[in-house]
């Protein structure tokens, strides 16, 4: 009787594969998320600090003295006649050469530049100055998408299973 | 009879109830993945509409960049420096001059300002 019980309960067991110990099925986990990509922003660099250098305009123009100034009104007043700071005849070119010497311990020496060059100066100055302001827009255009203040800055999508 | 039933019961019921309940884990997660995907898709569309609107501001600003250099440079078209130089070399020394200034202050503005940025 003993071994007729055994025997049912291991047929039993055989063929009902063991399915009498219920197993909860196993659970999938499928995770789609936008991740927040960290970007340490960069120390700026320095400001620019430029030193203006002095132009000279120069012609062989005769300078017209400055009118004398009215000691009351301290206005010029041209009908009290000029100042006399300069020979007759005295140009501008006379002046930016006595100036030079002066400057240069009496040696005429000086660097010189066309007006055609001086407008291809300033050309070339605006085209830098053009390029950095839109190389700025740039990096704040870059700053402003990738910065963390806000979620939306910089998504990716990660698809963990 | 009862073995009949039994058995019944275990190979029919049981594997459909275990599929059952697989079944059931595969929607939810569906569904938690729909979410999560709508929630993605959600945060793609706000990064997408600030990078338009900050690209929108860069390209304003870099064709206002463009007109000023345009308008500066029209100065020399519409003004014969060389004979304005040559007849009144003290005016225009001093024009030229502070233009000078006033370009190189403008560039110190420019990098003050990016410089500023993490402030």
């Amino acid at each position: 009787m003993k071994s007729k019980i055994l025997a049912s309960a291991f047929i039993l067991l055989t063929i009902s594969g063991c399915s009498l110990f219920k197993q909860a099925p196993r659970e999938v986990q499928i995770i789609t998320k936008p991740v927040q990509i960290q970007i340490t922003q960069p120390i700026m660099p320095r400001p620019i600090d430029l030193k203006e250098p002095k132009w000279y305009v120069v012609s062989d123009s005769k300078i017209i003295e400055a009118c004398l100034k009215d000691p009351e009104t301290k206005k010029s007043n041209c009908k009290l006649g000029r100042e006399d700071l300069y020979p007759e005849g005295y140009t501008y070119f006379d002046k930016f050469v006595a100036d030079i010497k002066k400057k240069h311990g009496g040696d005429l020496v000086f660097i010189a530049m066309s007006i055609d060059d001086y407008e291809l100066m300033s050309y070339n100055t605006q085209e830098l100055k053009r390029y950095i302001s839109q190389l700025g827009e740039v990096i704040v255009y870059y700053r402003d998408v990738t910065i963390d203040d806000e979620p939306a800055a910089a998504v990716g999508v990660q698809v963990e299973e | 009879m009862a073995a009949g039933g039994y058995m019944y019961y275990q190979f029919s019921v049981v594997p459909m109830q275990r599929e059952l309940d697989e079944l059931k884990g595969v929607v939810m997660a569906q569904e938690l993945r729909n979410q999560e995907q709508i929630a993605a898709i959600a945060a793609i569309q706000a990064s997408v509409e600030k990078a338009t609107k900050a690209n929108a501001v860069l390209q304003q600003n870099n064709q206002q960049y463009e007109t000023e250099m345009a308008d500066y440079l029209d100065i020399f078209r519409r003004h014969n420096i060389s004979k304005l130089a040559s007849a009144k070399p003290g005016m225009i020394e001093k024009r030229v001059n502070a233009s000078t200034e006033a370009v190189f202050n403008e560039i110190e503005d420019i990098s003050k300002r990016i410089h500023s940025l993490n402030d």
